[in-house]
């Protein structure tokens, strides 16, 4: 950190710094600087977070007092605290291949949800239906309705999926845009800190910090889609920091029109379809999201952090699975989560303890979904659930500066209702008037499921050569017990183990093996069909396909951190692994049900080359993922063969201008199993594509005496209208998203 | 479809692959074996849409693994394959696909009675170019037209012995569920308005109306009054998803009778036939409809998904269906495969799919008499479809252990007589075999069985007392 060379004193300051005497572009960040300048310290340590990753010591493993400006050498040893069992480590360092977006990048190239972020980072690929974007790890899919099933996803360390799905909403409701300070991505297994789901990635999303005072932003900006429709859109954050105390709000509203999109034709079995000549109509998603933190310091007794979350899913679902083109559908779904948690910090150890409570569940009044091409009646997914989870560890440092040993306890308990649907008649059909409903599920069934997860884990971090002190091991091991109802999954043991040794300052190698494993949610087990005659998921636990297990995944990677020139940082990583019982769906009647299948063994990599001179500053990003086991598939289902991503970023602060490109060569992605299905078991594959996107950004601007600046952002995503499908599973794939530009205003108090 | 071929990962793989089988070539054993030699079978059903049945599919794999087992263990250097095309519906393109397939070495085709029609007409078209020249199988028929006597519909005419049936007519069957349905109430009506009347949803083709046809002429045949039919006709190869079940459910449950024009009162009994997938939706959209009237089911409706798709809403459900696995070894066997390989039993028609790969490699191997059946023709193997239920023959059974006595005897110059999982598979005089039928009821979301009619020992298809 002590290269950094921060221009703290002015609220828009130009030049770019400079780093011990040679010249690096700056990835900096000016929105907000003034405020963040000064900051006490920052959070490091998320609450309600699992006891090992983030009982962290906040004055010993502080981040960047100020993220504002880092060189390319300071991305490279930025400190993250997601795969850390032992505090805040620098990025080449920590125990896994993590991939960082900054708040510079959010605000340079206008992205506006955690999606568009996430569609960023080389090893992911994002397929957004429109209603609740997929994530891709790696070559792996999760299938049918996958959301973020295979990942982890949390805010300041504290897990927020909406349990029954064990997915979040990753669009503009997650958490509003002006409250991330960055994303650290950490791939690979990490169950080893933060147990189930930690499967194939884990996203953790570090929130901004309460700067001293009284501060504001206030964002207004609209959309416009290639076929004409706009929208609008409202964010407000107001911080205080005030002795020992500091608090952050944040809350957006959105209102995003996308119709005009078309279905096309994909794939050669693909039946006649009146659909294929209709397009999205009033297709408008109405995303909410709040967030607030309340950290008080309590003095000799540590520190309290209070913190908490609404994330409202709401859009029209014209491209839902079992619900294209009815333009009419519609979900709203609700998670909500609050946390409670207390540090205190020792001479040589740390203490945490955390509560949390989360609820969340779809919106009776304006859920409503429709089966493809069918009015007659209307259908509500009936689940929600409320969990309660309660955490404690401790660590301690056995020998001073070489050996830190640490344990903890986690227990949740969650009451899921299970998802059936109630059918809303529009229509007489039969015995039937219009505003009847019947509750699809067997009476004697049980219509609700407690979820137990109890687990203890141990961790070490050592140095434990004296003359080699860029030597370091880390540890982990963890045991999670899972219970559904009556039924336990076997014991889940995963580990991790990790040694990473510093060459020299440019040079960082590091080999990291683990196993992390995946519990199936309460959807993949228990739902009740009936959303229509087709297409629905059927509960494992209803079929005789046998008990659903969890998935396991074993992993080696190595990863080498390089900065051969001042100017340039390289970052290669190069795994194996090998997932058992995998989940794939399986086509059950006119349904679907998830089945463990054979293991699924791949190579891949990926390689992130970073470039920074003067004014100009340059990412390329490139990934590939290839099975090699026996009867492999030639395409991965919904995960692209290559992936190739060039971003060039350009500060002109002379002009008050930042502009920021990005081009992505995407290769060809494998259809779903359901789709292929309908091919006549023929496997196919979507296109690959070219997608650019620009984005100009003022900087330093300060139109208004007495206030801070005021910044204007013009992206433009897909230049091109592009248009291309992502897999869907009712026998047509999604139309991706045309071009859609974005106008904003902010302004700073 | 994309070639990974240019990717480093295959490149690095074939490189150490080649360095493998250098070292291997150098160290190991020079001495070649004989290559295997692989006989096809061409496998012409429905994998996609609403008349498929993935368990179907499974029950072929299932006698595939079982004789190619027996092979393994009778020493011999061929193995058997299944060519598969999905045939989800009758097209003109369909000799031209079977073309493709017997082009490809087949030597019989396994097919099923949508296709079956177009298939059988080219051997007694003007056109003797397009004969195939490999017997037919049909694996899935309920229509009574194939194979008939004295048919002369070139589509289902047998005068060459080409077509041979596993299943049997769903004549019997019907008559069989229209016994059954006549018994309850005075006969048959049950809803005390004085009358019989039976509405039938259908899928319009042969299936629906080789069902719906005998079931009314029993009714005319058994009923002393005059009962009223009433005929609601979906097409087939709707889409599931999307087609309006509930529209067509709302003239099903009504008293205005769709076929005669009538207000002529509420059915007694709604009888639905249509495919498997069909059949759920609709049954499905009959229950949320809320109807009274019973719903009686053919075969299409055994299967598991259908009670989990329905829930208890399927219970007092009824139907028949040909027996799902024969009381003899072959159909323990094969019920006994299907649970380990698939977590469920036979559904309908399943044993059919496995006694027809079954019957298709015994005869494909008895036209050879214990040779390679590299060379047999289709004439050999349709003459020796008709052997292998020869009544003085040798009994064999299913599995591995059953194909391999088999191959014992014919390379012995035995006679056999193959007892299959759907039934004995005697051909019989119009080559098409017979079942047993049983009548099940749903309880507590599980079928249960009530009675068994034998169609086997008699076309009456007497009831068997317990």
């Amino acid at each position: 950190m002590s290269a950094m060379n921060r221009d703290r004193g002015s609220s828009c300051g130009t030049a770019a710094a400079t780093t011990s005497g040679s010249r690096h572009f700056v990835w900096r960040v000016r929105a907000f600087r003034s405020v963040l300048s000064r900051s006490a310290l920052p959070f490091a340590v998320a609450l309600g977070s699992s006891y090992t990753a983030l009982a962290q010591d906040l004055a010993e493993n502080a981040l960047p007092e100020d993220l504002a400006e880092l060189s390319l050498e300071e991305l490279l040893n930025t400190r993250v605290v997601t795969a850390s069992s032992s505090g805040a480590e620098e990025r080449a360092m920590t125990s896994a291949n993590v991939y960082v977006v900054t708040r510079q990048q959010i605000e340079t190239h206008g992205w506006r949800s955690l999606g568009e972020i996430l569609a960023t980072v080389p090893g992911l690929y994002v397929m957004d239906n429109h209603l609740q974007p997929s994530v891709s790890v790696r070559g792996v899919s999760g299938g049918l309705n996958a959301g973020t099933r295979i990942i982890k996803v949390m805010i300041d360390g504290r897990a927020v999926a909406f349990q029954p799905e064990l997915s979040a909403s990753i669009g503009p409701e997650f958490i509003p845009i002006e409250a991330i300070e960055r994303v650290e991505i950490a791939k690979g297994p990490l169950s080893a800190l933060y147990g189930a789901n930690a499967f194939l990635a884990t996203v953790n999303v570090i929130t901004r910090e309460a700067p001293d005072g009284v501060h504001a932003v206030a964002d207004l900006h609209g959309t416009f889609n290639h076929a004409g429709s706009a929208g609008q859109g409202v964010q407000t954050m107001v911080t205080h920091e005030g002795k020992g105390q500091g608090l952050l709000l944040a809350v957006s509203l959105d209102q995003v029109d996308r119709s005009g999109l078309e279905l096309q034709r994909t794939f050669e079995g693909q039946p006649e379809s009146p659909l294929f000549d209709d397009e999205s109509r009033d297709d408008v998603a109405e995303p909410v999201s709040a967030f607030g933190r309340l950290r008080v310091d309590v003095g000799r007794a540590g520190e309290v952090t209070l913190l908490g979350g609404l994330q409202r899913l709401d859009s029209s679902a014209e491209f839902g699975t079992g619900s294209l083109l009815t333009h009419r559908s519609r979900l709203q779904l609700d998670n909500t989560w609050v946390g409670l948690r207390h540090t205190k910090q020792f001479p040589h150890a740390r203490y945490t303890a955390s509560l949390g409570y989360a609820e969340g569940g779809p919106v009776r009044r304006d859920t409503r979904l429709y089966a493809t091409a069918l009015t007659a009646s209307s259908y509500f997914p009936n689940y929600d659930y409320r969990s309660y989870d309660g955490e404690w560890s401790y660590s301690h440092e056995v020998v001073d500066d070489r050996l830190t040993l640490g344990a903890g306890l986690r227990a949740a308990l969650s009451k899921q209702r299970v998802l059936y649907y109630v059918q809303t008649f529009h229509e007489p059909i039969g015995q039937r008037q219009p505003g009847d409903t019947l509750d699809l599920i067997n009476e004697d069934d049980s219509r609700t499921v407690r979820v137990h997860d109890l687990s203890m884990g141990v961790n070490a971090a050592a140095t434990p050569f004296g003359d080699l002190p860029d030597l370091q091991f880390t540890g982990n091991l963890r045991l999670d017990r899972i219970a559904y109802a009556e039924t336990s999954f076997p014991l889940q043991l995963s580990w991790r183990g990790a040694a990473a040794y510093r060459w020299s300052p440019d040079l960082v190698t590091k080999v990291v093996a683990g196993r992390a494993f995946q519990a199936p949610s309460a959807v993949l087990l228990y739902a009740r069909p009936g959303m229509g005659p087709a297409n629905n998921i059927i509960g494992n636990r209803l079929t005789p396909q046998g008990d659903l297990e969890p998935q396991r995944i074993d992993s080696l990677e190595g990863v080498i951190s390089w900065q051969p020139l001042s100017v340039l940082t390289l970052e290669l990583a190069g795994y194996q692994q090998t997932i058992d019982n995998r989940v794939e769906f399986e086509r059950y009647g006119n349904n679907f049900v998830a089945v463990n299948r054979a293991t699924r063994k791949s190579v891949g990599g990926d390689l992130v080359a970073r470039f920074g001179y003067s004014a100009l500053g340059a990412q390329l990003s490139a990934t590939l993922d290839h099975p090699y086991e026996e009867d492999a598939p030639e395409s991965s289902e919904a995960y692209p063969d290559h992936w190739l991503s060039g971003q060039l970023d350009l500060d002109l602060p002379e002009v008050y201008l930042h502009l920021g490109t990005v081009g992505t060569l995407v290769g060809d992605r494998g259809a779903s199993q359901a789709n292929i299905y309908q091919n006549n078991n023929r496997p196919y594959t979507l296109p690959g594509y070219f997608r650019w996107d620009v984005a100009v950004a003022s900087t330093g601007l300060q139109l208004i005496d007495g206030l801070t600046e005021t910044k204007f952002t013009l992206s433009v995503q897909n230049v091109l209208n592009e248009k291309h499908s992502e897999p869907g599973y009712d026998g047509f794939d999604v139309p991706a998203t045309g071009r859609v530009s974005y106008l904003g205003v902010k302004q700073l108090f | 479809m994309h070639n990974r071929n240019s990717s480093w990962f295959v490149l690095a793989a074939q490189a150490a692959c080649g360095a493998c089988a250098l070292s291997l070539a150098a160290c190991g054993d020079s001495e070649d074996s004989e290559a295997q030699q692989e006989i096809v079978i061409g496998f012409m059903v429905p994998l996609t849409g609403g008349s498929a049945a993935p368990e179907w599919e499974d029950s072929a794999k299932i006698a595939l693994e079982d004789v190619n087992q027996g092979l393994e263990q009778s020493g011999k250097n061929y193995r058997f394959k299944l060519d598969t095309f999905d045939a989800a519906a009758g097209t003109d393109h369909d000799v031209a696909d079977a073309r493709e397939i017997v082009d490809n070495g087949a030597k019989v085709l396994l097919t099923w009675m949508e296709v079956q029609g177009n298939l059988n007409a080219s051997y007694y078209d003007d056109d003797e170019d397009n004969d195939l020249n490999v017997p037919l199988v049909v694996l899935a028929a309920s229509s009574g037209a194939i194979n008939a006597p004295g048919q002369e519909d070139p589509k289902f005419k047998n005068d060459d012995g080409w077509t041979f049936a596993t299943a049997m007519a769903g004549s019997f069957e019907a008559k069989v569920a229209m016994r059954i349905v006549l018994a309850k109430g005075t006969d048959g009506d049950v809803n005390g308005d004085g009358v019989f009347k039976m509405t039938s949803y259908l899928v319009n083709g042969p299936y629906g109306k080789s069902y719906v046809d005998p079931l009314e002429a029993t009714a005319l045949e058994l009923h002393p009054g005059k009962p009223l039919f009433e005929r609601v006709i979906h097409e087939p190869g709707v889409d599931i998803a999307t087609y309006d079940w509930g529209a067509d459910i709302e003239l099903l449950g009504d008293t205005h009778n769709e076929t005669t024009g009538e207000d002529d009162g509420e059915p007694d009994v709604v009888h639905i036939v249509t495919y498997t997938s069909y059949t759920v939706a609709a049954a499905q959209a009959y229950a949320s409809a809320g109807y009274e009237a019973p719903v009686f089911h053919t075969h299409g409706f055994v299967t598991p998904m259908v009670l989990i798709q329905l829930g208890d809403s399927a219970n007092g459900q009824e139907g028949t269906t040909p027996v799902l696995a024969e009381d003899n070894p072959t159909g323990e066997h094969f019920a006994e495969r299907m649970e380990d390989e698939t977590g469920m039993g036979p559904t309908f028609y399943c044993p059919n799919y496995y006694d027809g790969v079954f019957a298709a490699a015994l005869a494909i191997s008895q036209a050879a008499g214990g040779e390679s059946p590299d060379e047999v023709t289709g004439e050999q193997v349709r003459d020796a479809l008709g052997e292998i239920d020869e009544p003085d023959g040798e009994v064999v059974y299913g599995g591995p252990e059953g194909f391999a006595d088999a191959l014992a005897l014919i390379d012995d110059g035995e006679a056999l007589n193959y007892e299959g999982a759907s039934g004995p598979l005697d051909w019989g005089e119009n080559q098409r075999a017979m079942n047993r039928v049983i009548h099940f009821t749903v309880e507590n979301e599980t079928y249960v069985k009530q009675k068994t009619y034998d169609c086997v020992g008699s076309t009456d298809c007497l009831l068997v007392e317990d």
